[in-house]
């Protein structure tokens, strides 16, 4: 490691430095109550994955009831509870919190450059928040043998029993671990960015992260007012939904798409973002467009919350209402175009290798398509008629949230598997996994599409005679896509046990994260790095660099001999005050943006334990706030890179 | 709209069957088309730039690029697909929204599960039975199974007419069609409206096999048992059925034989078994119980004569037999008289006892032909 201007003496404390965030601390203990955000992530990431597979085994047995008419293995009321919970836990406990809330609590401060989260107890908090939220929601599923779909539609969820409202309160509660992760997130990208970490230099991981995190603030809220209404008609007879009473059932459909649509972006934007990362590493070339790209994230997130009339547009609302929506429903496909466009251009001229994370990433993009265009007939109106409920719109979902957020979350977990784990994993194994994947996934999908244009509806227990063969096929793929799963999970479980050890930058990557050890050092890194390139500035490589790895490859000693010229990620200095950097390695990035690049001032911040919150020295510098919020002015640059450096040499 | 040709089932779609159906089917495949260029243009030029680009020792990747011109055209030059398949779908949207003013208005009843249609001279019947080329009009309502229970969501949905419309409690819905086509179509409900989830203890009343009965989910598998048939037939002969509903038809010798095509027209027999001996599913086995007397919840024993039965067909929650007090049958008295009678009359002649029954109501269908 380097050692500058003496502030850091050799001691007893080092070996914790050098120990990387798994061998830090022992025991259980230490990751139950840890405030690392690396562990937290890891927790989250162990409880979405085991809430993956009990949603993979329910829909399992959703597609064997379907393989033949009549009763196949369950009942009905078996089968109704069971495709409630193959939903509910699908998309409130595995794909909400999928991305988000596992590979961006990893990731997301260590490509920010910074030690942990803005609010590392807040973080452990939404963590236990998240874990009491599925219990209450699958013990209140089974206790009360819910069977009303995902959707809780009232009448029919307020004629069985109490369960829509213990159900609501289990979705909000979820929904407040995701608040919390988003305020967290938010404050983490304005705040705690590396010096030199402008907003043109966020990768577009972060930026869809970010995006994300705003729509989970503003939305889910609105859960909150759903519950309350709920409540308010139950104990005081007060009708607001229930058509007895004088309410109106619509009305609860309102409620529930106008948090459930952008709920919908927060289940794709971070998958996007994850797809951003794959592309431009395994291509060698920054992602096209980068701007475009980062702000038609921006654009989803907002105008996800203009469209959630597009649920109901034969539910009995009226016929202007219903033009608007679907007006704005078509403004969507102008971001995902510009995005889906982008991608296509990045591999344009670049060096693209096939490694299995770039499968995912080019999965991604041929099943997102799909699901985008589908989206175009969901939309237009007189198609939608036809269409609606029934499994077009099934295969349409599937597309965008398995082809898209599940996809991208299996392709983000390839990739940053070695830096997570420290483990490399079998290649082979890995691809002949996608294989089952990709086959398995278009085989029960793609079949959907036309069971649904032929007028099948969703949520059938039973079905005419005719439509056998399509689902008898849709159901053997989805054992194809099963035993995908399976030969990845052994593939995963093999890797942690007797895989090969990772290099720091196994895929030669720019990206920031790439700097530090695999795994990460407890702190992420010794200094805070001081950023003088973009994430994906490629061309500033050497060809020897883009083969054999980045300088922030080498080991820590020859680093510092080099002085971490070529990378151009080094760490900086951490330390003294007002001292002033040398000017970047003369590149011909660093040339052209030679104004901006002005001399880097770290300002020493006073030690820090590492649990106390950082806000606290973030708030010696309030008076940048203002200018965190507009993305790319000069000014901003410099107030910026001014951040101050938050020490990592405790004592 | 002379010349409009109306498309058999095809990959992708049903047969066009109604006014609506070419219309909505040309800008599915219009925009079916468009999807697939665009796919093959992704998709193509992904693989395309992979391939070509694929690493090689010796060929690094270019600098990157970033073209403004590009990203407006391609931000903005979709508008204009998406302009007009927004308007086309807005137009035929409005079309479907706007029933002609010459439409017949057919009433139309939604229950857990089953759908009742109340034809304009009155005949209600779980069939609905339009003429050709007329349009038609339904005015939809969702109505409670019982007093206990509340209305719930449905949605009425034929695939060959492409017409699909919420049934919502507390508010009428409608739609209309034209059909073109005579024929036999299948109705659906598409909104998710749930079961009768067995109470505590109890068990499974039903044998698996009335799930599925000649290839079509009954209305024991709840939802998905929700079906119906819409008969698209001349106007003469619509005519005449709705004629016959009121008189007993003549291919039919006697009340009994009249009642037993009801039975299964009406969809009793997804909760009524009627085989003596053979246990009992849903709703009690109907074999053997005329002429006997019945145990009661909360009511002393009675006997199933005529007035019984009748009351048991218009209103199934007054006396409900022991061991069926989860179990809710919907009201059938909107039936025509002479329809509820034939029903009584076959239901007597499933009883040993019951010839009684089966002879006053051939008596009173003939008195009313007279």
């Amino acid at each position: 490691m380097t050692v500058e201007a003496g502030t850091h003496l050799p001691g007893a404390h080092d070996e914790a430095h050098d120990a990387n965030y798994l061998e830090g601390q022992k025991g259980l203990l230490s990751w139950l109550i840890t405030l690392d955000h690396k562990r937290i992530g890891i927790m989250y990431l162990l409880s979405v994955v085991a809430m993956f597979f009990v949603g993979g085994v329910f829909a399992l047995l959703v597609r064997t009831e379907l393989l033949t008419p009549g009763r196949t293995i369950m009942n009905p009321a078996t089968y109704n509870q069971v495709f409630t919970l193959h939903g509910a836990i699908m998309v409130f406990l595995f794909i909400i919190p999928s991305v988000p809330a596992a590979l961006g609590n990893f990731f997301l401060p260590i490509m920010l450059g910074a030690k942990d989260v803005a609010f590392p107890r807040l973080n452990l908090m939404s963590f236990y928040i998240y874990v009491v939220g599925a219990a209450f929601a699958i013990f209140s599923i089974i206790d009360k043998s819910v069977d009303t779909g995902w959707t809780f539609y009232t009448p029919y969820s307020s004629s069985t029993s109490a369960s829509v409202i213990s159900m609501t309160l289990a979705v909000f509660i979820l929904g407040f671990s995701s608040i919390l992760t988003g305020v967290n997130f938010i404050a983490t990208v304005h705040k705690l960015r590396a010096p030199g970490m402008h907003w043109k230099r966020l990768p577009l991981f972060i930026w869809g992260i970010y995006a994300t995190s705003v729509i989970q603030v503003l939305a889910t809220p609105v859960l909150a007012i759903t519950l309350f209404l709920l409540m308010m008609e139950n104990v005081l007879t007060i009708g607001i939904f229930d058509p007895r009473l004088g309410g109106d059932p619509v009305l609860f459909q309102h409620f529930f798409w106008f948090y459930s649509h952008p709920a919908v972006y927060i289940m794709i934007l971070p998958g996007m973002a994850v797809v951003n990362e794959i592309i431009a590493t395994f291509s060698r070339r920054k992602i096209f467009g980068y701007m475009f790209v980062a702000m038609s994230s921006v654009a989803l997130a907002l105008l996800g919350f203009l469209v959630w009339g597009h649920h109901m547009f034969v539910a009995g609302m009226s016929e202007y209402a219903t033009m608007v929506f679907s007006a704005l429903t078509f403004l969507v496909a102008i971001p995902s175009g510009v995005k889906v466009f982008n991608w296509t251009a990045t591999l344009y001229n670049g060096s693209v290798s096939f490694q299995s994370p770039m499968l995912y990433g080019l999965a991604f993009i041929v099943l997102f398509t799909i699901g985008g265009l589908t989206g175009l007939f969901l939309g237009t109106l007189s198609t939608d008629v036809h269409l609606h409920d029934t499994y077009f719109v099934v295969a349409h979902f599937h597309y965008v949230m398995v082809g898209g957020t599940v996809i991208g979350f299996i392709g983000g977990l390839h990739y940053w598997w070695p830096k997570m784990t420290g483990k490399m994993f079998d290649e082979t194994l890995a691809k002949i996994a996608f294989t089952f994947v990709f086959i398995g996934f278009n085989m029960t999908f793609l079949t959907q599409f036309v069971l649904g244009s032929q007028g099948m509806p969703r949520r059938y227990y039973d079905y005419l005679d005719q439509f056998q063969p399509l689902h008898g096929f849709s159901s053997i793929g989805s054992y194809v896509l099963g035993v995908g799963f399976v030969i990845m999970a052994y593939m995963f479980i093999k890797s942690l046990l007797s895989g090969e050890k990772a290099p720091a930058n196994p895929w030669g990557s720019a990206g920031y994260e790439w700097a530090t050890t695999s795994p990460p050092l407890m702190h992420n890194f010794h200094h805070t790095p001081v950023i003088d390139r973009g994430p994906y500035d490629y061309h500033l490589a050497t060809e020897a660099e883009l083969w054999d790895g980045f300088a922030e490859d080498m080991p820590e000693s020859m680093r510092a001999e080099l002085g971490a010229a070529g990378g151009g990620f080094a760490s900086g200095s951490g330390a003294d005050d007002d001292e002033e950097l040398p000017p970047p390695a003369a590149t011909a990035e660093a040339e052209e943006k030679a104004e901006e690049d002005k001399p880097v001032t770290a300002v020493a911040a006073s030690p820090e334990d590492e649990d106390s919150e950082s806000p606290a020295a973030a708030d010696d510098e309030g008076s940048d706030d203002d200018d965190e919020g507009s993305d790319d002015d000069e000014g901003s640059d410099d107030e910026t890179r001014k951040k101050k450096a938050s020490a990592d040499e405790e004592e | 709209m002379d010349e409009q040709t109306y498309a058999d089932a095809t990959i992708q779609m049903p047969e066009q069957a109604s006014t609506l159906a070419p219309e909505v089917d040309a800008l599915y495949y219009d925009i079916f088309w468009i999807s697939v260029v665009f796919f093959v243009g992704i998709v193509g030029a992904m693989v395309w730039f992979a391939w070509k680009y694929r690493r090689r020792k010796g060929v690094t990747s270019k600098p990157p690029g970033h073209h403004n011109a590009l990203e407006l055209f391609w931000t903005f030059s979709p508008l204009i697909l998406l302009a007009y398949m927004f308007h086309q779908g807005f137009e035929s949207f409005m079309t479907m929204a706007v029933p002609p003013e010459n439409s017949i208005n057919v009433r139309v009843e939604a229950y857990q599960w089953g759908w009742r249609f109340e034809q304009p001279n009155g005949l209600v019947e779980s069939e609905l039975w339009v003429p050709q080329n007329e349009p038609v009009r339904l005015i939809m309502a969702s109505v409670p199974r019982s007093a206990e229970q509340p209305a719930v969501l449905h949605s009425f949905f034929i695939p060959a007419f492409r017409v699909k419309r919420d049934v919502v409690p507390g508010m009428y819905t409608s739609l209309w069609f034209e059909a073109t086509r005579q024929g036999t179509y299948d109705i659906f409900c598409t909104e998710y409206c749930g079961l009768d989830l067995p109470q505590e203890g109890q068990e499974q009343t039903y044998a698996d096999e009335d799930l599925h009965v000649d290839g079509r989910p009954t209305a024991a598998a709840g939802h998905s048992g929700m079906l119906s048939r819409v008969h698209v037939v001349t106007r003469q002969e619509w005519e005449d059925h709705l004629e016959e509903g009121f008189s007993m038809p003549d291919e039919y010798d006697a009340m009994e034989d009249w009642g037993e095509q009801l039975f299964s027209a009406n969809g009793c027999t997804a909760c009524h078994v009627v085989q003596a001996g053979a246990g009992a599913t849903v709703g009690p086995n109907l074999a053997n119980v005329a002429g006997y007397d019945q145990p009661l919840i909360g009511a002393p024993a009675e006997m199933a004569d005529v007035d019984y039965l009748r009351e048991s067909i218009r209103e199934p929650q007054a006396k409900i037999v022991e061991g069926y007090g989860s179990a809710a049958m919907p009201s059938f008295g909107s039936l025509p008289e002479l329809q509820i009678d034939a029903l009584v009359a076959y239901i007597g002649s499933l009883s040993d006892q019951g010839g009684e029954v089966v002879e006053a109501m051939n008596a009173a269908q003939q008195a009313e032909g007279e």
